[in-house]
């Protein structure tokens, strides 16, 4: 006979109250452990689905960075052909044509020889990249009775002193023709037709998509036949001049070099398609890069927003733990106090015994103390049994990551250690006052019963 | 030895104070059986509660040998009780749920004894002296009321106490089982023993070797 066997001897005859005590302690416990676990759990939750996004982010700032990157290289390599140096063109023309037949029709009716190339070609000039001579004429299509704007070219004629450079156009090939889009969409005409042009015979070669302006109603033939059709050999009507090269006011310099050369001529700033198409590209790039700014602000926006919205998560379960917790705690503490006192008073006549027959109020407390601390253990390795089991019933279900995950981390191992250790301590001090009472309940009173 | 002299005890009642001793003197020798006796309500459960160091006397002393249990700390008072006495009630103030073997050996908790090995005999040769071998693992509430007594005398006696004070142990027993309940009281005595015994039965009291009468408060 021991006092232990006495605690326990009475546990088994008051299963109930003993039973109710252990099911206090672990709810609270299991309250407890639950809370600590699912704040742990919407912590590692919320890493998970901010490296989700910001993956997400990266992956779409990457995409835009290639498109950027591709739009970038684009532009670099039309800048090579078309904008390397200083990259604007010129239009050389007689000193006699009308600008206005040229912004009003297309085509040109002022004649310069042909070797004015040859001599700007053979000359010093350092304005100027690539020549090109042509002549324009808006014509008749007597075949397809179509008017259209017919420019021969013999492609780039090479500046001597400068050797040989990549060309920026290509010639068009005797007997070929390239095509503007209005003219082969209304013909319907297809690469490898052969076709008839006022009587001489030429077959498509190249078909132009749609620029959106002149060049749509235009056919460029070779230039020696483009001469002997329209009886200009040995003439063109204009110099197109590429990739000028100068700083500061340009066309000012490039004519006064010009007109050294070539008297009798006007130098005018034709505005390049090609550098057109070269600062779409430069738009597009600018749109990418401002796309891409934007897709990494909405990014970091959406980042935001969720890391924003799982704090605010984290918050209301913490703050509803912060609440919960301490009120399921104080009033479990609180039941079992009650069940303590409860308990003491079924034992009054029992404890009277035991206190006459010559038990000291030490050994009466232990009785109590002991039956506590063992509800206080089996009760909070219940209680943590039953809070880790609240993760699996928890609403963002299925986890993430393994339940085990949390379980270990740090927060959540505390927890468990604190509530099991903590248990039996805090059922003990909630059943000290009712022990007490029972310790220092005089037995000469419950004798007197008799 | 048992001595009272001169002890006083008043309850505070609700239609004022109640004198259950007023000024006792009585004096038990070694070996010494005495019963008292008197009507309901002359203070005779008080003189055996006081006696046994169980309620402290407003006025007057008390010695047990050469002790007066009052003048310890509540502690070395209850160990000393459960040393020096054994009692015995009328409702026999068993522990429910312990056997019956239990039940005697948790005496030896107030003496720090009860794993020890010749305590348990001691306490098995009890139950087999008042005869409750084949009741040995079983509780209270499947004894009858003489197996009960027998079992809270048996308590009574583990500890080897010089004094055994026993109110009204007969009351709720048949002849049987009071005469068996009286003879140990009688063999406790002839041991060397003190007997106090509180009684209205005058057969019980008939085994005393003293009798007294107690009214009002008073040794008559």
């Amino acid at each position: 006979m021991s006092v232990w066997r006495l605690m326990l001897r009475e546990i088994r005859h008051r299963k109930v109250n003993f039973g109710l005590g252990v099911l206090t302690v672990a709810v609270a416990i299991a309250c407890l452990v639950g809370a600590q676990s699912l704040l742990q759990a919407d912590r590692v939750i919320t890493q998970h689905i901010l490296a989700d996004r910001q993956a997400e982010v990266e992956g779409a700032i990457a995409e835009k960075q290639a498109e950027v990157e591709k739009a970038g290289a684009e532009l670099q390599d039309a800048m090579r052909k078309h904008m390397l140096g200083l990259g604007f063109n010129v239009l050389i023309l007689p000193e006699d044509q009308e600008l206005s037949e040229l912004h009003l029709g297309g085509g040109l009716t002022a004649t310069m020889p042909e070797s004015n190339v040859d001599k700007l070609a053979n000359s010093e000039i350092v304005t100027v990249n690539h020549l090109l001579p042509s002549v324009n004429q808006r014509i008749h299509w007597g075949e397809r009775d179509m008017d259209i704007i017919l420019v021969g070219t013999r492609g780039e004629v090479p500046i001597m002193h400068r050797g040989m450079k990549k060309p920026l156009l290509e010639a068009v090939a005797p007997g070929k023709m390239v095509v503007g889009y209005e003219v082969h969409r209304k013909l319907g005409l297809n690469e490898g037709d052969a076709v008839t042009l006022n009587g001489e015979e030429f077959t498509v070669s190249t078909m132009h998509p749609q620029r959106g302006s002149q060049d749509d109603t235009t056919v460029w033939i070779d230039l020696a036949q483009a001469q002997e059709m329209l009886g200009l050999q040995n003439l063109i009507h204009a110099i197109l001049a590429l990739e000028c090269d100068c700083a500061g006011d340009r066309i000012s310099v490039i004519r006064e070099e010009i007109a050294g050369i070539l008297p009798g001529t006007q130098v005018i700033e034709r505005y390049s398609q090609a550098l057109a198409r070269a600062e779409a590209r430069g738009y597009a790039k600018e749109a990418a890069d401002e796309a891409l700014a934007r897709e990494k602000a909405a990014g970091e926006e959406r980042l935001a927003q969720e890391a924003a919205g799982r704090a605010e998560i984290e918050q209301r379960h913490a703050g509803l733990a912060a609440v919960l917790v301490p009120l399921v705690v104080g009033a479990s503490a609180l039941l079992i106090a009650l069940l303590s006192y409860v308990n003491a008073r079924q034992r009054r006549e029992e404890i009277g015994i035991l206190r006459a027959i010559g038990l000291k109020a030490g050994q009466i407390m232990i009785v109590f103390l002991s039956k506590a601390f063992v509800m206080g253990l089996i009760g909070g390795v219940i209680g943590a049994v039953l809070g880790l089991a609240i993760l699996t019933f928890q609403s963002e279900s299925p986890l993430p990551v393994p339940v085990s995950e949390i379980v270990r981390s740090g927060p959540v191992t505390s927890a468990l250690v604190l509530a099991i250790v903590l248990a039996p301590v805090l059922a003990g001090i909630a059943s000290w006052l009712p022990g007490l009472i029972a310790a220092r309940q005089d037995p000469a009173v419950v004798l007197q019963g008799d | 030895m048992l001595e009272l002299n001169d002890v006083k005890k008043t309850y505070r009642g609700a239609s004022g104070p109640v004198t259950a001793m007023n000024g006792v003197t009585l004096k038990l020798n070694a070996g010494q059986f005495v019963a008292v006796q008197g009507p309901s309500g002359c203070g005779k459960s008080t003189l055996l509660l006081t006696a046994g160091g169980l309620m402290h006397p407003d006025g007057g002393n008390i010695r047990i040998g050469d002790v007066d249990p009052y003048s310890l700390p509540p502690d070395k008072r209850a160990t000393f009780r459960g040393e020096r006495i054994g009692f015995v009630f009328q409702q026999f103030h068993l522990v429910p749920y312990l056997s019956v073997l239990d039940n005697i050996l948790a005496a030896a908790l107030a003496t720090g004894t009860s794993t020890k090995d010749s305590v348990r005999t001691r306490a098995n040769q009890l139950v087999d002296q008042f005869g409750l071998s084949h009741r040995v693992h079983h509780v209270p509430n499947s004894l009858s009321s003489g197996e009960r007594q027998r079992t809270a005398l048996a308590r009574a006696l583990l500890n080897e106490p010089s004094h055994l004070l026993a109110d009204e142990p007969t009351g709720n027993l048949d002849r049987e089982n009071a005469d068996i309940v009286l003879d140990a009281m009688s063999d406790f005595a002839s041991a060397g023993g003190t007997v106090l015994l509180v009684t209205h039965d005058e057969l019980a009291a008939s085994r005393a070797g003293t009798v007294l009468n107690m009214r009002d408060g008073q040794i008559a």
